[in-house]
Order: C-alpha cells, then sequence, then structure tokens
C-alpha cells in the first residue's frame, strides 16, 4: 500500500507539473502604450512573459526555429499584447487577408485564444495578421456549436516591419469579452502562423490543435475590481421572424446598485441590480417579415460607458419552408399529421394561425383548414377517408395579427400505405 | 506486498481465517502497485497448483502524455491503474484454490490491458465445477470483467483456467453469493466504470457536454406507471438517446417495415423504463404470413443499442458526452430507469422467401413483468437491382498485417478469420472492394523488397467474397524510397515538408511501378490504382512533387493514378492531367461537371470519401448517411464512395476516450465477428435506396422497350418527383434533410411503381 501511494502521488506530481501545464502571469500596465506596433516604450523592454514556442506538426530536415517573443499586459479597458516575430525573409511573408474578419489565419501572424468564463469553456480567438488585420470569432460551446463568426472584439492591432523581424502591438477591449467575474484566473493560448514557410507554433508543447482548450495555459493576474457588472448568460432570441425575445443576465458585483442600459435599434430599456445580486432581463424586439436578413445589435451600457456589444447577423429562410416532402400515405381513415416548420418566433405564434386548403389539380377544393402554430410548427390533421390515390395541390397561408405574412403551394402526392388494410 | 513470505503469510491467514468475508486479489509482481480493498497475490503463492510456466507482466502508470515526433501532437498513453498494472499469465493450464467456508459464490475476474503485442489474441475460459466463463480479446488495452458462479466444497473454491493462446488475470474477487449484489455496486462496478474511462486524476478534467432534449416528459398512462415501463417506437435514423423521453407520437407505435425478397431491414422498437429493472430478456417469435410461410429465428439477428462516452470530435481531448454508438448482439439487460433501451432486430429475407404480410411477436419480460410487442415485416415480390456503374468500398486495415505478426497459431487464425468474417460482412452490407497496398523499399544495399505475396494473399480474399472486380487504390512505399534517396529525410504529414529528390528517384519509382504492373498482369490481379501519397497539401513543393511523382507513374503504359485531393481546389490544377481517379469528401463538384469530365476522358473518375458520415466526428449521423449514400449519391455523379474507415480503434475498443483518436465504425466481438453500428447500417440502407431507384430505371427502360410508354412515363414522373425534392448538398449531417419518414415514403413511391411495371413485364 506504501509504494502504492508513493507512486500515485508522482504520477499525480508529474501530471500537474507536466509540459502540459502552465501559467502566463498578467502584469498591470504602469504608463502608456502608443499603438505603432513598434515596441518601442520602456515596458516592452523586460523579459518576455511567452517565448518558447513549439513548432506545431514535424519538423522538417534542416527546421530552423524562429523566435517568438510575447508580452502581455492589463488595465481597466485592454489587454495589451506585444509580440515580436523573428523573420530572416521578410520579403516573403505571406500577406493576404486585407479586411475584418477575413481569413488571416491563413497569413502570416499571431493567433490568441483567452477562455475568460473558465468554467464554462467558452472562448475567443483573436488573430492578427502581420499587417494588423484581424479575424475574431466567438466559440460557445467547443466542438459543439459553431463558431459565432459575428462577434467581434474590436481588437486594434498595429504592426511594424523591421529588417528582419515584425512586431505587433494590439489592444483587445475588456468590454467585448465575455468576462463572467472581476477575479480569478483564465485559460490563454497563443500561437503564431509562419505562413510563407508552412510553419505554425504554439508555446503548448503537444498541443492536437489551437482550439484544444484542455492544453489552454492558465492566465493569472486578471483582476478587474472596477468590474461592476458582468453578463455571465445572453442570448438574442430564436433569430426569426416576428418577436424575439433576448435575455441577459446581469450580475452586480459591486456594494451598490447598478442600473443598466440595454439599448437595441431604437428601444431602451434600464435594469436596476441589486448589490452582489443577478437579474434576468428580457428585451423583446420584432424582425419583419419582408426582411430576411437580421442584423441586430444589443448594447448593454453602465454609467455611459459600453460594457458589450452583442450582435446577431443572419439570413433567414422562407417563413413557411419547402421540407420537400410529397409523398403521404393513406391507412385505414387515420388522420396524415403534416407538421408544417415555420420560421416564427414563438412570441408571435399565439398570433397567428397557418390557413391550409387542399384541391385536386383541377382546382376542386377537396379540405381545408385552420390550424395554430406551436413549438415552431403548425400541425395539419388531415383526414383521408374521402379521398383517393393521386396528386393534390396544398395552399398555405400564413397569418399573423390579420394579415397574410406568407403564403406557398405545395404539390404533393397521396398514395396507399404499404401497410393499409393491414 | 508484494514478496513471496508475505504472500505466503497472507495465504496461510487466508486458510486459517475461514469465514465468508468477500476475498478481493490484486494480481501481479511483488513490489507493484496494489489496488485499495485488494490484496496482492502472486505467482509464487501456494494457491496456485498445476500451473505452467506462469509469468507476471507488468506496465508503468503514467498518466502524462507522450509526443508523437512525426505529428507534433501529444499522444496519451495507455491508462494502468494499481489493478491493471500488472498480471500473471500462462500459455497453459493453472489452477487456483481458495480458502473459503463452502457455500456458493460468485467469482469476478479482471483479464487484460497487458500492454505489448497488437497481434496478441488473448483467451481464457475458467471454470468452477460445470460453469464456466470466457473472453477472448485482441491487443494492448482491452479490459473484460468475467462473472461465474462457483460453489466451495470441504473449504476450498476452485478455479481451472485453461487457454487457447494465452491467459492473464488481473484481478479477482471471490464474494459470497448473497453479498455480490453489494460488492458488485459498491467496488466492482465503480472499477469497471472507471477503467471504461479514463483515470480519475484525467477524467476530472474533462467536461461532460450536457445533453439538451426538445421532447417534454409525456404524460404516463396508469397502465405504464404500473408496470414501470413503456415502450416506444421511433424510425431507425433517428437516435434514441439515453437522457430522451418518447415522443407522445411514438409510444405505443407500430413496428413495421416493408422489404424485398433477399434483402435485410431493420425493425426497431425501444423501452423507456420509468424504474430501475435487474433483469429483461427478449424473445423475438418467427415471422409467419398469410399464407403460413416463415422467416425463421435464423434470419432475425436481435441486438441492442449500446451508448458509449464519445467526444464531440475524434482527436479532441477534454470534452465528452454519451451517445448511441454500437449495435451489441443481444443478451440480457440490466435497466437503469429513464434510460431507454433501443431494441435493434436485423430481418434477413433470403432468395426463397415467399411475399407477403410476414407477422411476429417481440416478447419481453422485466423482471417477471411480460410485454408483447408485435411486429409486422412486409416481402414485397420483387429483387432489389445493383446499379453496375456505382461501387461501395471502404479504407480497410487488414487484419492479415496482424496475423503475419501474431505471436501463436491461434492468434494468427483468429485474424485471419477476422479477415473473413470482415469481408463476409462488407459483402452483405452491398459492399465491393477495399484499399490495398504495396509496400517497398530498398535496404541497405540498394536492393529492392516489395510485398508482392501480401497482397496476393489480401486479393485472394477479395476474389473469395466476390470483391475481385474492384480496381484496388494501392498504396505505395513513397516514404521509403523518398528517405533512401533523401539521406533518411522524411516527406512530413501530408508531403507538407517534401523537397524535390533527384531524377533518379522518378526514375526508380517509374521502374518499380512497371514492375509492380508486370507482377500484377502475370497474377491476373485486379486493376491497380497507383496511390502514391495520401492527403497531399495544396502547398507548391506538394504539389511540385506531386505532379513529378504522377508524371513517373504514368510513364508506364495503361496505369492509372489516384489520389486523395479535392478537384475543386485551385491549387491541384497542376495535377489534373496526372490523375486518373480524384477521391474527395463528398460531393465537391456539381453532378453537371462530373459527368461532363468523365466523359470527356474516358478513364477519369470521381469517387468520395465521405468521412463524416463514418462516425468519424458524430456517431449519430444515420439519416445524412443513409442520404449521402442513396439518393445523394444518385444525383452527385460520383462512381465510388469509400469512406475512412470499416474500423478505427485506438486502445481499447470499448473506450472512446482513451487514445489519440476515438474509436469508429464496426468493432469485434470474441470470436472476431464483426459488431455493427447504426452508421454502418444506414450505409446498407442507403445503399438499397440506391438499389430501388435503379430497379426502378432499369423497369422504366424495359417498359419502353415492350411498348409500355404511358406507363413508363408515369412512373419516370415520379423519379422527377423524387429528384426535384432533393435539397442537393456537399455533404449530408443531420440538417436540411428529409425529415426520417420521408425516405420511407419515397422508397414507397419507388416500390410500388416497380411492382406495377414488374406486373406488365411479366
Amino acid at each position: 500500500m506504501r509504494h502504492t501511494l508513493l507512486l500515485m502521488l508522482l504520477t499525480t506530481a508529474l501530471f500537474v507539473s507536466g509540459a502540459f501545464a502552465g501559467t502566463v502571469r498578467l502584469q498591470s500596465l504602469k504608463g502608456k502604450i502608443t499603438l505603432d506596433g513598434k515596441l518601442d516604450e520602456k515596458i516592452w523592454q523586460r523579459k518576455a512573459d511567452v517565448e518558447h514556442f513549439y513548432l506545431f506538426g514535424p519538423a522538417p530536415d534542416g527546421f530552423k526555429p524562429v523566435g517568438t517573443k510575447a508580452i502581455f499586459y492589463i488595465d481597466h479597458h485592454f489587454i495589451y499584447a506585444g509580440v515580436r516575430c523573428e523573420e530572416p525573409f521578410m520579403q516573403k511573408l505571406k500577406l493576404t487577408g486585407k479586411k475584418l474578419d477575413d481569413a488571416v489565419w491563413k497569413d502570416d501572424g499571431i493567433e490568441l485564444f483567452f477562455i475568460p468564463t473558465p468554467a464554462k469553456s467558452s472562448y475567443v480567438q483573436i488573430v492578427f495578421n502581420a499587417n494588423g488585420v484581424v479575424f475574431d470569432l466567438f466559440q460557445k460551446e467547443p466542438g459543439v456549436t459553431q463558431s459565432d463568426l459575428s462577434w467581434n472584439s474590436n481588437a486594434i492591432c498595429k504592426t511594424y516591419k523591421g529588417k528582419n523581424f515584425w512586431s505587433l502591438e494590439a489592444a483587445i477591449p475588456l468590454e467585448n469579452l465575455p468576462v463572467e467575474a472581476p477575479t480569478g484566473d483564465w485559460k490563454f493560448h497563443m500561437a503564431r502562423n509562419r505562413a510563407w514557410k508552412g510553419e505554425q507554433y504554439s508555446f503548448v508543447k503537444g498541443i492536437s490543435s489551437f482550439h484544444d482548450v484542455s492544453k489552454f495555459f492558465t492566465l493569472s493576474g486578471v483582476k478587474l475590481p472596477h468590474l461592476k457588472l458582468t453578463i455571465p448568460q445572453y442570448d438574442l432570441g430564436e433569430g426569426k421572424y416576428g418577436i424575439n425575445r433576448a435575455r441577459v443576465v446581469l450580475k452586480n458585483w459591486s456594494k451598490n446598485k447598478v442600473a443598466a442600459l440595454i439599448s437595441t435599434q431604437g428601444q431602451k430599456h434600464t435594469a436596476y441590480i441589486a448589490p452582489l445580486n443577478s437579474r434576468v432581463v428580457h428585451l423583446d424586439w420584432e424582425q419583419p417579415f419582408d426582411k430576411p436578413l437580421i442584423s441586430r445589435e444589443l448594447v448593454i451600457s453602465e454609467g455611459g460607458k459600453v460594457l458589450r456589444r452583442l450582435a446577431l447577423n443572419k439570413k433567414l429562410p422562407e417563413i413557411i419552408p419547402d421540407e420537400k416532402r410529397t409523398v403521404f400515405f393513406i391507412e385505414n381513415n387515420k388522420a396524415i399529421q403534416l407538421p408544417i416548420h415555420l420560421n416564427l418566433a414563438k412570441l408571435s405564434q399565439r398570433d397567428a394561425r397557418l390557413l391550409w386548403e387542399i384541391k385536386d389539380l383541377k382546382g376542386s377544393k377537396m379540405v381545408s383548414g385552420v390550424t395554430t402554430p406551436n413549438d415552431g410548427q403548425a400541425l395539419l390533421r388531415i383526414f383521408w377517408s374521402f379521398m383517393t390515390p393521386g396528386n393534390y395541390k396544398l395552399r398555405l397561408t400564413l397569418v399573423c395579427k390579420g394579415k397574410a405574412v406568407a403564403k406557398v403551394q405545395r404539390d404533393f402526392r397521396l398514395v396507399n400505405s404499404p401497410f393499409q388494410g393491414i | 506486498m508484494k514478496t513471496t513470505s508475505l504472500s505466503l503469510c497472507l495465504a496461510a491467514l487466508a486458510a486459517l481465517t475461514i469465514n465468508a468475508a468477500p476475498l478481493l486479489y490484486d494480481f501481479g509482481a511483488p513490489g507493484t502497485p496494489v489496488r485499495k480493498n485488494f490484496t496482492p497475490l502472486d505467482a509464487q503463492s501456494k494457491m496456485w497448483s498445476d500451473a505452467k510456466k506462469l509469468f507476471t507482466g507488468k506496465n508503468k502508470i503514467v498518466l502524462q502524455s507522450g509526443l508523437n515526433k512525426h505529428s507534433g501532437k501529444s499522444v496519451p498513453p495507455i491508462y494502468y491503474n494499481e489493478l491493471t498494472c500488472d498480471h500473471i499469465g500462462s500459455k497453459g493450464g493453472a489452477v487456483l484454490t481458495f480458502s473459503v467456508p463452502d457455500g456458493s459464490y460468485n467469482v469476478w475476474i479482471l483479464t487484460g490491458r497487458a500492454g505489448g503485442n497488437r497481434s496478441q489474441v488473448w483467451d481464457i475460459k475458467v471454470y468452477s465445477g460445470p460453469r464456466s466463463a470466457s473472453m477472448t480479446y485482441a491487443g494492448p488495452a482491452e479490459i473484460h470483467a468475467l462473472e461465474l458462479k462457483a460453489a466451495a466444497r470441504n473449504g476450498k473454491l476452485r478455479l481451472y483456467i485453461s487457454t487457447r493462446s494465452k491467459w492473464i488475470i488481473n484481478a479477482i474477487a471471490i464474494v459470497p453469493e448473497k453479498e455480490y449484489a453489494k460488492v458488485k455496486k459498491e467496488i466492482l462496478d465503480p472499477e469497471m466504470a472507471e477503467l471504461a474511462t479514463l483515470p480519475p486524476e484525467i477524467m476530472k478534467k474533462w467536461k461532460k457536454i450536457p445533453f439538451k432534449s426538445d421532447i417534454p416528459a409525456p404524460r404516463w398512462s396508469e397502465k405504464q406507471k404500473k408496470q414501470g415501463f413503456a415502450i416506444f417506437s421511433r424510425n431507425w435514423t433517428e437516435p434514441v438517446w439515453p437522457e430522451q423521453f418518447p415522443r407522445k407520437s411514438e409510444i405505443d407505435h407500430p413496428v413495421r417495415a416493408f422489404t424485398t425478397i433477399g434483402e435485410s431491414e431493420p425493425l426497431t422498437f425501444s423501452i423507456y423504463p420509468l424504474k430501475n429493472f435487474n433483469k429483461v430478456t427478449l424473445q423475438v417469435k418467427p415471422f409467419v404470413n398469410e399464407k403460413g410461410n416463415v422467416i425463421g429465428t435464423e434470419q432475425i439477428t436481435p441486438r441492442y443499442v449500446k451508448y458509449s462516452w464519445v467526444r464531440p470530435n475524434y482527436n479532441m481531448y477534454g470534452f465528452y458526452y454519451r451517445a448511441p454508438e454500437v449495435l451489441m448482439p443481444w443478451s440480457d439487460r440490466t435497466l437503469k430507469a429513464q434510460e431507454p433501451l433501443r431494441i435493434w432486430l436485423a430481418i434477413d429475407t433470403t432468395p426463397h422467401t415467399v411475399p407477403g404480410i410476414y407477422r411476429s411477436q417481440a416478447l419481453l419480460d422485466l423482471d417477471g413483468q411480460k410485454a408483447t410487442v408485435p411486429l409486422t415485416l412486409r416481402v414485397l415480390p420483387f429483387r432489389l437491382l445493383k446499379n453496375p456503374n456505382v461501387t461501395f468500398a471502404q479504407y480497410y486495415h487488414h487484419p492479415y498485417r496482424n496475423a503475419a505478426q501474431a505471436p501463436d497459431d491461434f492468434s494468427r487464425q483468429w485474424w485471419e478469420r477476422r479477415a473473413e468474417y470482415e469481408h463476409a460482412h462488407m459483402r452483405d452490407s452491398g459492399h465491393e472492394g477495399i484499399t490495398g497496398s504495396v509496400w517497398f523499399t530498398r535496404n541497405r544495399s540498394g536492393k529492392l523488397v516489395l510485398s508482392f505475396d501480401a497482397m496476393q494473399k489480401q486479393i485472394d480474399l477479395m476474389r473469395k467474397y466476390g470483391m475481385g472486380h474492384f480496381p484496388i487504390p494501392c498504396g505505395l512505399g513513397t516514404g521509403s524510397l523518398y528517405a533512401y534517396y533523401m539521406k533518411g529525410a522524411i516527406m512530413g504529414s501530408h508531403i507538407t515538408r517534401v523537397k524535390m529528390p533527384p531524377k533518379k528517384f522518378f526514375e526508380d519509382f517509374t521502374a518499380i511501378i512497371q514492375m509492380i504492373e508486370n507482377e500484377a498482369r502475370r497474377r491476373n490481379w485486379p486493376e491497380l490504382l497507383y496511390y502514391p501519397v495520401d492527403e497531399p497539401a495544396s502547398q507548391k513543393n506538394s504539389v511540385d512533387f506531386m505532379v513529378a511523382i504522377l508524371k513517373a507513374i504514368k510513364k508506364v503504359p495503361g496505369v492509372r493514378t489516384y489520389v486523395t485531393a479535392d478537384p475543386a481546389t485551385p491549387a491541384y490544377a497542376p495535377m489534373k492531367p496526372y490523375v486518373d481517379v480524384w477521391c474527395c469528401q463528398p460531393f465537391s463538384i456539381p453532378k453537371a461537371q462530373a459527368e461532363s469530365d468523365m466523359k470527356k476522358r474516358p478513364g477519369l473518375e470521381y469517387w468520395s470519401y465521405p468521412n463524416h458520415n463514418s462516425g468519424e466526428n458524430d456517431h449519430t449521423l444515420s439519416i445524412g448517411t443513409r442520404m449521402t449514400y442513396g439518393f445523394g449519391l444518385w444525383q452527385s455523379g460520383f462512381k465510388v464512395l469509400i469512406p475512412w474507415i470499416y474500423s478505427s480503434c485506438g486502445y481499447d475498443q470499448w473506450n472512446n476516450l482513451d487514445s489519440t483518436s476515438a474509436d469508429f465504425g464496426v468493432r469485434t466481438a470474441p470470436d472476431g465477428r464483426p459488431i455493427p453500428t447504426p452508421l454502418w447500417e444506414a450505409y446498407r440502407e442507403g445503399i438499397d435506396d440506391g438499389k430501388y431507384l435503379f430497379t426502378l430505371e432499369t423497369y422504366i427502360k424495359r417498359a419502353v422497350e415492350r411498348g409500355f410508354k404511358k406507363e413508363a412515363a408515369a412512373a419516370q414522373a415520379d423519379l422527377e418527383l423524387i429528384k426535384k425534392n432533393i435539397f442537393i448538398q456537399p455533404k449530408y449531417r443531420d440538417k436540411n434533410l428529409w425529415a426520417a419518414d420521408t425516405f420511407d415514403a419515397y422508397r414507397w413511391l419507388l416500390a410500388e411503381n416497380i411492382m406495377k411495371l414488374a406486373e406488365l413485364l411479366k
């Protein structure tokens, strides 16, 4: 048993202090930075926070690693990054990204990953190419949900190109990071793309991908005592036609009552949050039925200062999408339950009715009805007892608050079920 | 422990202290770690008798990942704990005697995770009186628990151990029968749960992704509440998740399907338990039609869907969730309240099955409560035809490679038999080919070494199972020859590090291809598609090398090349004149372009590896997989589907979390037979959808030839209706697809038309 315990202790210690665990300590900014990419301020002259980078992938023959050094600071508003990338072949830099959210991860540049919500693993990825072009995304659930490319860090990046190196200075606003608490360690990863040479580097040895959050380092030193209000949860709503309901959870970390202003395209709502308390705030907004593009921004401010800008940008499909189901079974006088999916926000469903009508190909009406949508669909119950196999037309009209907002006609075929009469 | 003297003392103590307490032994070498609650037992113990050359194996308990120098990525170790880090084993028999009070006992035996040779097949059979328990498994990482009832007489309980190759034991528990349930729940089950995932120190760093269901709790009937369960039926293409309620419409929904002569069709239903059940048995009655014809139980394969802890992405660490994954052969089950159990019956009709409406019953017994599930199968009066212009194949890790390295006859024959089972399985599921390879290298003296005989053996097996006409994508020893000419250099992953080798490399390559081709023709092999590099990168040095090596291959008259890359990627344009078969993700170029390109250049073909459908990442995309293989392929213009891979297992095939890549694809039973997955069945059903389409197309042609133009036109109109209603996409997953039952509605429309035309053509 003694041996067992000793070995257990040893192996645990190995794991904790192993190559995959590590901490980067964030220092508070004392002084000023002129964002010009030059790293000429005194604050950049200290020992780097991150300087050991490992090649991601196998090393080729004659591989010559290039140096990368990074220093980080934080103040009340920004995280600052100063990065120097050694590059003996400056004329070969690959720089194709020109504007925000271009695919600059394919360029020579650096990538920063932050998990400001360690309890959740949601992370942001911010990529700068050597021209200072930014790409950024928010990943709510790693490997599960689609990346939110509409998220913007509003990071500012300036770069400088020397004879055999390039450098950058970046300021990443805290207001757009999904920070959840004024204190507590974050998680962090940094990578460098040396695209022209086909080389990638990470400061985490053996990471399986740059997004392998299980291998991210701890980022300590995050203290935001001025942070009164955080937004631990938010949801801009279903993102459908009609009335959508945004939901924002606000957490007040201070000992005083805080007033938060939540605004979206002309609407404003002030929410008061009790000291050291959380509050859920709902805000309804409407997506017009004739506008298939959602471009919605929700701004949360406190004391005149913007805390977070949340955006939802997407193209909507048709209100009554074509599900391409054209064949239905007749079976022993049973009703066919025909679900018609609707891209209609839940709050608008109570005001909506789906009018439906079935005609034969000669235009004779066979049956019609009205159905109230529920849970994103209208369930048509059609009794076929009086109908025969053949081709028919189904006309659907969605009426919302007494106004027809969508009309479609679908062909469909009625056939005897394989189990008719059984 | 572990010293011999101490072990002797303990054995003596065990003999003197006769009581009915559970005995828990951790087998292994003296001085190695011992599991809490367990007593050490080594090979010198007097409890062994008639033992032939017992050996002791041990492995280090390491939790830290290593580094793959080739890929630069971390590689987790095989995780051992105190129970599994060491073991005692033998190539022969042995007897273990425990001094215990007379009475009935349950014996629990832990065997596996031996480390070492991947080709070793372990085999253990333990007898106690007339009862026995056995297990056969391959490789270094699998771990199994055997359970066996035993009786002690005259203060002794004896276990007789035998093997056909080698056995090992990591631990044994001897538990009085009355205490077994408690010991199992409190000690043994938690041990197995840990061994089936990761060590607690690692596991606590992983996060469980919560399951989100949009199905509300049904209102249970009084009957369901009283009996403690409900039966429900869901279309097989939709997964039944372990934390999901049935839909109201699914409860007591009829379990039925239609099929044709000589087809296999799934019938599935599920039990939703409202409380725990200790034992669930299943008996499926033969299907009998209205004329008394029978589909016997030998044509019915009952399985259940096993839930596994899986990762969201095959190479992602740190996140896991529970998903329905493997179709295990049926055995009596226990049920946990609120966790549904899906029962999956595969019904095979034969060429002699008489058409008609067949009925059967599934008889369930849940802790004495009986339930009968009516089953209906309509067998339609025709046989499906296979389109000769499309082919289904698999990338394949050939068991013959393990057989060649097997350390004993039993292991070798197990791998060979496994290869036979797997070929039969692929054939029976509509597959006609696999990948192959002719490896070559030049040794230090420059002598060329080629693996013709190994390939010959594989081709013989392919031919035996009807795969002899498939052009074989043939892997080559490009990297090895490159290293020979480039002073040991490697080409790197996806040849990203490749530099242009000297001219002599390419001349040699051409000569070797000529040699292989001559041998292939001499041996009358199927066509070999020369496949020099897998998934070359699109960067300039990689493409330049590819162009040069493809040119070198094409210097051999009449041969075709095979490249796994996307023809739509502009960077690959320089390769185009030298590529005969492009194999890429589905379906990266539109149907019209694929057909036009192939028409313009004879010999050019577009193949696809739909890896998103193989379970590489998501194990539950059955609906998209069915679409890819059937209606999707029909409207793609591609000729072959050949996913990676028939079976991909890292360490333990039953542990998805334990190695660099998650496991996916077909698994292997103790006897070497394949254990399919719902995705495999989706391949098969998608292939069948394609057969329905081709059968109708064929009947339409025949009807036109016979003058039934009006009837043929009506059938053609229905084909066009289906074509018009496909959501054409490059990749079919689980979004923007037909509803599950729409597939069957369209299949039925095809069947109705086939039957109408067949009647006319009689």
